[in-house]
């Protein structure tokens, strides 16, 4: 898969910023654990 | 450098073929065109290297080359061996595939790093290595193919939310099985509240109860000694008629027709009176205050009989009845208030008892039902004794009325039958005098038997309770000095029977509600003490936060799996068409820019173009010099070219090894671009491998032409 091209496909296509993050994580071949760890963290982050 | 050698032996059913590399030679040029006739060997090769570097793995492979692989290891006609080995310009070895074993279908795949070699799976080779094996076909159809592509990325990214989605539902049902702290705080605080309750509930049903034992003992208390005075009363009435029987035996007394009517009326207008007095005296005896009792024993004094023995009226004591019709009178001025406010009580009291079990809340108390009524029969206990004290009140002032009624008309009973003085008594009358006192003797012995008989019981049913029945009056004056009685003192011998079934159920009710409460306590402290045992999960404190995450999946998963899919169907007709949403616009748009990056350029008429978009709605190609290309205008030379070149393309850094069949089709114009292509990308060391095979009457192998 291209994944770079998808990427920016779902890229222009998503507006919410955690759906498009959430669609790179898994272009860039991260399992669903590290997905889910990763998006928390950065809510966290954006909480403090 | 494409150093190769295979042998393909196979069984053609009457006679066995073995195939090896014959005119076309090892070695290759790394970038080879082959051209040749049918069955000179250049597909077979083109097969064997796709095979020998993982083809069978590789997704997406055009379909009916994969048949052909595949077949050349599966099926039962054909055994294959094979080595192949690729080196750089310089003669480097890069990468190395051996199939030994005619017989077995595994093939090691070698990296080369210098003089050393390292066998590579067929994920790590993919990891690195784009194999590319195509064959031209119909443009339109490999645009297609592409939106097939698009298809397959959406499908497998739905899946793969669907896959986190579950994963998250899985965490939120651990966080909610493991020890949260704050679930553990608001278990313990819940089971505090409860248990303070239930004991409150248990304190109020045992003041329920011992208030229950002390009004039941007062009710058969009092019931006895008004069955054992009403046993006196008879019993001397009885004694008193046995002597009139004896006295008329002996006086063989006779009385004419006339005479014995009227004493018989005599006779009942007393015997009511006496009824309508005791009826009033005990009314009085428990709604006048104490220090009444004297004059309440001069009342209970009074001889009806009388009048029968000396045929004149009982003399009443006509200031005493003033003096208590005063009493009377002053305690319901003072109440008056609260006898409204009684009625009220009591009304709403008896509507709401009918429902006491509910579990509906009264509005504004946010109580349930049975609390409520707990509420008001506390404020309406003493509303309830006014109730019934203003009740008895009236009917003391009915019977005096009465009483006073039956004296008049006793008075001229009296009369009449003094009037007929002793001519009365004649020869002719039967003797009826002593027929009637003994009719008298056998009632009253029929009352004295039943009279005795509910002593006995009521007397059995004291000692059960607790009470001395021959000192029952001073153990009722006890009981009515209890501070828990003192409203029930004005109740009737019913009033106080129902009062004591309205506590039973009460207490029933209670009973239950602490039984619903236990039972809540004991589940909730089992639930506390399995979550103290369980550790908090990772994410515990992140609950909201996942939650919020999953319904983000939700929408995720809907948006690639339904609207997306549903525009891609609209995308894939071969027609224009018009986008009906803002959103699906912004789909065909982003779908034509990525399928403008796949193929990258095109060639239309004469001329090479770089390709900005594939717009669906009016079905062109738009490019960067400002053509736009009607799809249906595409030659099939160009379409093939477009769709090779988006093949090569691709924007990840894996190094590719291209493999392309059959490109005599398309005309040289079209072929153009992609050997350039194919320089371009050797050049910049992105491909290892191009091999293009076409047609031709004879075979030749030449290097492809850098076209610069």
């Amino acid at each position: 898969m291209d994944t770079r091209s998808v990427d920016v496909f779902f890229d222009s296509l998503l507006d919410d910023p955690v759906l498009k993050k959430i669609v790179h994580l898994i272009a860039e071949g991260k399992d669903d654990e590290e997905i889910v760890g990763a998006l928390l963290s950065l809510k966290a982050g954006g909480r403090r | 450098m494409i150093e190769f050698d295979y042998v393909l032996v196979r069984d053609e059913g009457t006679r066995t073929t073995t195939f090896k590399p014959n005119e076309i030679a090892s070695p290759l040029p790394n970038l080879a065109l082959i051209e040749g006739p049918n069955a000179s060997g250049k597909s077979t090769l083109l097969n064997v290297l796709a095979l020998a570097f993982y083809g069978l793995k590789t997704p997406r492979l055009n379909a009916a080359l994969r048949e052909k692989i595949r077949d050349l290891v599966q099926s039962d006609h054909q055994r294959l061996k094979f080595r192949i080995k690729i080196s750089d310009e310089e003669g480097r070895s890069i990468l190395e595939a051996v199939k030994d074993d005619p017989e077995r279908q595994d093939i090691v795949v070698k990296e080369y790093d210098g003089e050393r070699a390292h066998i590579l799976s067929a994920e790590a080779f993919q990891r690195k290595y784009n194999l590319i094996y195509d064959i031209p076909d119909n443009p339109i159809e490999r645009l297609a193919q592409l939106v097939v592509e698009i298809r397959e990325v959406q499908n497998h990214f739905a899946n793969r939310v669907g896959s986190m989605k579950n994963t998250i539902l899985r965490y939120v049902t651990e966080i909610k099985a493991a020890g949260d702290p704050k679930l553990v705080e608001k278990l313990t605080l819940t089971i505090a509240a409860n248990q303070e309750q239930a004991e409150k509930q248990v304190t109020e049903k045992e003041r329920y109860e011992q208030v229950l034992t002390l009004l039941e003992k007062y009710r058969i208390g009092r019931a006895f000694a008004q069955a054992f005075q009403d046993y006196t009363r008879v019993q001397g009435d009885l004694e008193e008629a046995q002597t009139e029987l004896e006295r008329a035996k002996k006086q063989a007394k006779k009385v004419d027709s006339k005479a014995r009517q009227r004493r018989n009326a005599v006779i009942q207008e007393v015997e009511e009176m006496k009824q309508r007095h005791r009826s009033l005296a005990s009314n009085l005896k428990y709604i006048l205050p104490k220090d009444e009792k004297d004059r309440l024993d001069l009342w209970d004094r009074i001889d009806f009989d009388s009048a029968l023995r000396q045929r004149e009226l009982p003399d009443l004591p006509w200031e005493l009845v003033r003096h208590f019709r005063g009493i009377l009178q002053k305690m319901i001025d003072g109440n008056r208030a609260k006898m409204t406010e009684a009625k009220i009580f009591t009304e709403l009291l008896t509507v709401l008892r009918k429902y006491r079990d509910s579990d509906v809340v009264i509005p504004g108390v946010q109580k349930p039902v049975i609390d409520f009524i707990e509420m008001l029969e506390k404020v309406s206990d003493e509303y309830e004794s006014a109730r019934i004290l203003q009740e008895r009140i009236y009917s003391a002032f009915e019977e005096f009325d009465k009483l006073d009624q039956d004296r008049r008309e006793l008075g001229e009973l009296l009369t009449e039958l003094g009037s007929l003085g002793d001519s009365t008594v004649t020869e002719d009358s039967s003797e009826v005098f002593e027929e009637e006192e003994l009719a008298r003797v056998v009632r009253l012995q029929d009352e004295f038997a039943a009279a005795e008989t509910k002593c006995q019981h009521l007397g059995r049913e004291c000692v059960k309770v607790g009470l001395n029945p021959d000192d029952v009056h001073s153990e009722i004056d006890a009981l009515a000095s209890e501070e828990a009685l003192s409203s029930y003192l004005p109740y009737d011998e019913d009033e106080l029977r129902k009062a004591s079934e309205h506590l039973r159920a009460d207490i029933a009710t209670r009973s239950e509600r602490l039984k619903r409460l236990q039972l809540d306590i004991e589940i909730r402290k089992a639930d506390l003490a399995r979550l103290e045992k369980k550790e908090p999960h990772r994410f515990q404190k992140m609950q909201p936060q996942l939650e919020d995450l999953l319904e983000k999946c939700q929408a995720l998963e809907q948006k690639l799996s339904r609207q997306y899919a549903g525009y891609l169907d609209k995308l894939s007709q071969q027609r224009a068409i018009a986008p009906s949403s803002s959103e699906e616009k912004k789909y065909f748009d982003a779908a034509g820019q990525y399928l403008g990056r796949k193929l990258k350029r095109v060639r239309h008429v004469d001329r090479e173009y770089e390709v900005v978009t594939v717009d669906f709605p009016l079905r062109e190609i738009r490019t960067k010099e400002g053509v736009r290309i009607r799809l249906s205008d595409m030659g099939t030379g160009q379409s093939q070219s477009a769709y090779l070149q988006g093949l090569l393309n691709s924007d990840d850094d894996r190094i590719i090894m291209a493999l392309f069949d059959e490109v005599a089709m398309m005309d040289s114009k079209s072929l153009k671009p992609i050997l350039r292509r194919l320089n371009e990308l050797s050049r910049a060391k992105k491909l290892i491998l191009g091999v293009v095979v076409q047609r031709a009457d004879e075979v030749r192998v030449a290097p492809i032409p850098r076209l610069d």
